[in-house]
């Protein structure tokens, strides 16, 4: 299960920035990430798998992203910045719950994204998540996370 | 000349579809854009005549295929002889989706992330170019 979602969400983090956001990024070799502010975006599911996915960017790199994607000059964050991450993480998503679905069900139901600024790198990052994908990007690293898992009453 | 609606709450989405339609061939249509279904049937309702309609499946109020629905109906109850196409761009990819979306008066459907050849081809499927 693990590994399956690991694929999946990198697969997905793949196809978006192939195509929305042209950055050039690997799998980072470490899960960390840099201090100062940060943005996450995070996507609840429910269904027959539970858990949320989380997209966790230092604020920069988000800006980079977004002005990428927009190809506009962006200085600093705005509410284009935060619908970028909201759009990233609900792609994301979006691609995850593709691979994890049979042809005539779903995996599970999405919700709308929400996201929120952190003054600082998000604290105890990894605990309550399952598996960690770390991107390392031209502009910075920034992390994908989930903790979906088979619904006991699916 | 051509007029194309955006109907998606993500505010970023309807700018690089914008972006993607004016640097194309469709560069001088007419855009019309609205944040949920619930605003675009609205707009519909009161008369907007719009040749295509790019519309995303999940948004808060009504989402798009709610609103598809709804536009189809209306098309049913005024007599509207050249109903609207619609293209659904959305995350959802799973077949039993795109079957929906299909049934419920969608014409084409793209899955999200999508480029700006992507959005062309489509385009032209629905909406031939004027020379």
């Amino acid at each position: 299960m693990e590994q399956q979602l690991n694929q999946a969400v990198f697969s997905a983090v793949g196809s978006l920035l192939d195509t929305m956001i042209p950055v050039s990024y690997t799998l980072a070799q470490e899960a960390s990430l840099q201090p100062g502010p940060h943005l996450l975006g995070s996507i609840q599911v429910q269904g027959r798998m539970l858990g949320s996915l989380v997209i966790a960017l230092p604020t920069s790199l988000a800006i980079f992203m977004t002005a990428r994607m927009l190809d506009e000059v962006i200085e600093e964050v705005n509410d284009d910045v935060y619908e970028t991450v909201a759009e990233m993480i609900n792609i994301v998503a979006g691609g995850v719950k593709t691979a994890f679905s049979k042809a005539t069900q779903e995996a599970f139901l999405l919700g709308l994204p929400q996201v929120l600024e952190l003054p600082h790198a998000p604290p105890n990052q990894f605990s309550r998540f399952g598996i960690t994908v770390p991107v390392s990007t031209e502009a910075g690293t920034f992390l994908v996370m989930s903790n979906l898992q088979v619904s006991e009453t699916a | 000349m051509a007029s194309i609606m955006i109907v998606d709450d993500s505010s970023v989405t309807r700018k690089v579809i914008k972006k993607h339609i004016k640097s194309g061939p469709y560069a001088s249509a007419e855009l019309v854009e609205a944040p949920n279904g619930e605003q675009a049937l609205e707009n519909v309702k009161g008369g907007l005549k719009v040749d295509v309609i790019l519309s995303d499946w999940n948004m808060p109020k009504m989402n798009g295929l709610e609103f598809v629905r709804g536009v189809r109906a209306h098309e049913a109850a005024t007599g509207v002889e050249t109903p609207v196409k619609v293209i659904m761009i959305t995350t959802e990819g799973t077949i039993d989706k795109v079957t929906a979306a299909m049934e419920s008066g969608v014409n084409e459907y793209i899955v999200k992330p999508f480029t700006a050849d992507t959005l062309t081809k489509t385009l032209k499927k629905v909406l031939p170019l004027r020379v």
